[in-house]
């Protein structure tokens, strides 16, 4: 268990610098000076050229590439990500600022996904091929294919503009969040759904199905309980998965919604060239990433010892 | 059996866990009910603490103010310097207002001026303005010495980046959490990228605002700021597209304002390499395009045409005498013909066997790639072929600035700070920093001397030559002028549109909800 352990801590370590070192490559090649469009964003117009040349040198713009990547690095493995050329704060106080509204949305948007999917998916399979299915495979297709963007708008001028249910955008409570949770949600749901139907028919047909409803089991009772269970499994994985793509959708929908978010601050800050935040948040991205597919590998050992025995067999 | 119970015991316990988790997370999240304010502004500009990074929100705001301030008729006026004199050639005298508190309670005096301005001095922000020292005369004077004579001072102490702080805002290691200075209103609270909330100065020495709490939120998103001011969650929304004007005023409860600011739409030449080393070939694009179809298709009538760099109607730096160019295809295609562009019955010219082909570039700005789709109708018709190129902008001025282009379609503001001496960054053979290679010894002389003089007659009648001999010459092919559009509720009263957009003017706003 601990070498595993400590095999894993060194294929994490190999990750994460090969990800700093790719992503701070690209930035280090991707046209556009960054003291140009820094100040020319902050002042919403050109710079003169000493003035580039000052922040240049301000910035230590002119290194090479390697003295830049070492120095940055051996900053962050202190603990210091930088400073944002853009806004003159710490990115680490940027990305706490950030992080929650982003992990916020992600949550709710996968509750608002697994609400939606999970019975429209198990009704789907349970009434297989009728216009039950059919109306929730056509809702799913419509669901895949809304762009977000429209969606929020829709929504918001319906429930906002119309109704006068909610605010139309901005973060803080309850009545901020219902619609771009919607939004996003709403485009997860429709994979979900398509994987829970499929997964249904599966477990449905199982030996253990066949017995429970020869043993006189109410219907009802063999989906929802002994069918849904096992048909969630896969499920959940995928679903574990998708959390990463959220983070994708998030982009557009922070954007609509007027959420500032690891999105919003990402996108920003590349065409701003604000290079340390986009560092900063690529580095807590492939984190997050990388650690919750560790702890995942590492969750199935704990958990279900066979499957550690088991290695060979699964690839 | 055992083994099995156990592991759903495990995997039930913790998928409850993780649920309660997730639920206390994101009510955690939603327990902070943004706080009202007074008067809400919805802009796309994202406000920074140092006015070294821009400061152009926490100006506008009315947080900041500088010695200079600038007047509605884009001309440097009297801020918290009441009066300022021109000693000799390189030394200037300040004579700061009486009176002044900083919202911390500290009064202004020379020497915070002086400590402030210094730090502004020592920025990149100021590597292009040739001040020597800055010294404190007495209590309420400060002297300025320029390494040369440099007359358009008082324009660069009137920039964002020039406000004075208090002592207590600078940090021992130079930097700024908290943009501490004189004007109306005092930061209260500064969310990075999302949101500003300001509280009244009740110590101002000028107008006592009627609101006593704003705040600006940032909205990157055009229809997202048109929607929140209809919905009654913004008092007044700036920055929006021009085709939303109609829309929007014909609405009873929100006025539009469509205020013209100093900046143009136009295209630079690189004059060094064919087609456009030819002055004739650039004259031929300055009369085959017509501005007024570009103005009224793509920009709903709001933008006006543009004769030169400056507008008329902003700002009397402006030559009065350029030429209306409504366009004159004629007059393009006997140009053409004279530089040896023949057109032998085809469509696109030719010169010895080589067709009249170029690229112009431009970046991903809300009209710009529209306006290059018009300019390539509007050309072809007097025998160019344009095919158009839309990058980012930074990958785009990158392009301009490394490699040999034909042309690229670009907007600047031409007064940011106000004085004409922006025409060196457009058009002197050094200092330009458009990519035009142009070089006039007539223009640099104009130019470099207008720098130095200080009557302002003197002045005028260089920067008018200047514009006259640039319009004529065509390293820059100008297009539109450019409006800003800012909606308010209707019961917004006492708003009038600033031309630099120097300040919203807060303290002169009232707000009648009914």
């Amino acid at each position: 268990m601990i070498r595993t352990l400590l095999a894993r801590l060194g294929s994490f370590a190999a990750v994460m610098s090969l990800v700093s070192l790719v992503t701070y490559g690209f930035v280090f090649l991707t046209p556009g000076d960054p003291a140009y469009t820094i100040l020319r964003e902050q002042r919403q117009s050109p710079p003169s050229e000493r003035e580039v040349e000052a922040f240049r040198s301000e910035h230590g713009f002119d290194d090479p590439f390697v003295v830049q990547y070492l120095s940055w690095l051996g900053d962050v493995l202190r603990g210091d990500l930088g400073t944002s050329y853009y806004r003159s704060e710490p990115v680490a106080s940027l990305l706490l600022e950030y992080l929650p509204n982003t992990l916020e949305l992600a949550l709710a948007a996968m509750a608002v996904s697994l609400l939606l999917a999970v019975p429209t998916g198990v009704l789907s399979a349970v009434h297989r091929d009728t216009w039950i299915d059919r109306t929730s495979q056509l809702a799913a297709l419509i669901g895949v294919s809304i762009p977000n963007f429209w969606l929020g708008y829709l929504l918001i001028l319906v429930c906002s503009l119309w109704l006068g249910l909610t605010p139309v955008s901005g973060v803080g409570t309850l009545g901020h969040l219902v619609l771009p949770a919607l939004t996003l949600g709403t485009g997860m749901a429709a994979i979900v759904t398509r994987l829970v139907r499929t997964s249904m028919l599966e477990v449905l047909e199982a030996d253990y199905v066949v017995t429970a409803r020869s043993k006189g089991v109410r219907e009802r009772l063999v989906v929802y309980k002994h069918a849904l269970r096992n048909a969630l499994v896969p499920v959940v994985t995928i679903v574990g998965l998708q959390f990463g793509f959220v983070l994708n959708g998030a982009v557009v929908v922070e954007v609509v919604f007027q959420r500032p978010g690891l999105g919003t601050l990402l996108v920003d800050a590349v065409f701003a060239r604000d290079y340390p935040i986009v560092q900063g948040v690529v580095l807590v991205t492939a984190f997050a990433f990388v650690a919750t597919n560790q702890l995942v590998d590492l969750a199935y050992v704990a958990l279900d010892p066979r499957i550690e025995r088991g290695r060979g067999e699964r690839r | 059996m055992t083994h099995d119970t156990n592991y759903h015991m495990n995997r039930r316990t913790a998928l409850k866990t993780t649920l309660g988790a997730t639920a206390l997370a994101v009510a955690g999240c939603l327990s902070d009910e943004p706080e009202t304010a007074d008067f809400r502004i919805g802009g796309p500009w994202e406000p920074n603490r140092d006015p070294h990074d821009g400061g152009s929100s926490l100006r506008r705001l009315g947080i900041t103010e500088a010695l200079v301030a600038v007047d509605y008729e884009a001309n440097p006026a009297p801020g918290l310097a009441t009066d300022w004199e021109r000693l000799d050639d390189r030394r200037w005298q300040f004579d700061l207002r009486e009176g002044v508190t900083f919202h911390d309670g500290t009064s202004l005096d020379a020497a915070a001026a002086v400590e402030s301005l210094r730090r502004t001095v020592d920025s990149s922000a100021f590597a292009a303005v040739p001040i020597e020292t800055v010294e404190a005369v007495d209590e309420s004077t400060v002297n300025v010495e320029t390494e040369t004579a440099f007359s358009p001072l008082p324009s660069h102490l009137s920039r964002n980046e020039a406000v004075l702080l208090s002592p207590d805002a600078i940090e021992a290691d130079g930097s700024i959490t908290d943009p501490i200075s004189t004007g109306p209103f005092a930061l209260e609270s500064f969310r990075s990228g999302s949101e500003v909330r300001i509280v009244r100065h009740d110590d101002y020495y000028g107008e006592t605002p009627s609101f006593e709490s704003v705040r600006y939120e940032v909205v990157d998103d055009d229809q997202t700021r048109r929607m929140k001011l209809e919905n009654g969650e913004l008092e007044m929304a700036r920055v929006l597209p021009n085709e939303m004007v109609d829309d929007l005023e014909a609405e009873d409860d929100i006025d539009v304002y469509t205020p013209e600011i100093p900046r143009i739409r136009f295209l630079t030449f690189d004059t060094t390499t064919e087609p456009f080393d030819d002055e004739r070939v650039r004259r031929a694009v300055h009369y085959a395009v017509d501005r007024e179809s570009i103005t009224e298709s793509i920009l709903d009538g709001i933008d006006d045409p543009a004769v030169g760099p400056f507008s008329p109607t902003v700002t009397d730096w402006a030559n009065p005498d350029l030429e209306d160019h409504s366009s004159d295809p004629d007059r393009a295609r006997s140009l053409l013909s004279e530089a040896g562009w023949s057109a032998d019955s085809n469509d696109v010219r030719s010169r010895d066997g080589e067709e009249l082909a170029v690229e112009f570039v431009t970046f991903d700005a809300r009209s710009l790639p529209l306006i290059g789709q018009t300019l390539q109708d509007q050309l072809a018709d007097v025998g160019f072929d344009v095919d158009i190129t839309t990058m980012e902008y930074s990958a785009m001025v990158d392009r301009v600035g490394q490699d040999a282009f034909d042309a690229y379609l670009t907007s600047w503001g031409t007064l940011w700070h106000p004085d004409p001496d922006r025409l060196s960054e457009m058009f002197h053979s050094t200092d330009a920093t458009l990519h035009h290679g142009y070089e006039n010894h007539r223009v640099d002389e104009l130019l470099e001397e207008g720098r130095e003089l200080t009557d302002r007659d003197e002045r005028l009648e260089r920067y008018h030559e200047v514009q006259s001999i640039v319009v004529d010459e065509a390293p820059i092919v100008v297009l539109t002028d450019y409006a800003n559009v800012v909606a308010t509720a209707a019961g917004v009263s006492g708003y009038e549109p600033h031309p630099t957009e120097s300040r919203y003017g807060l303290e002169s706003l009232e707000y009648d909800s009914e």
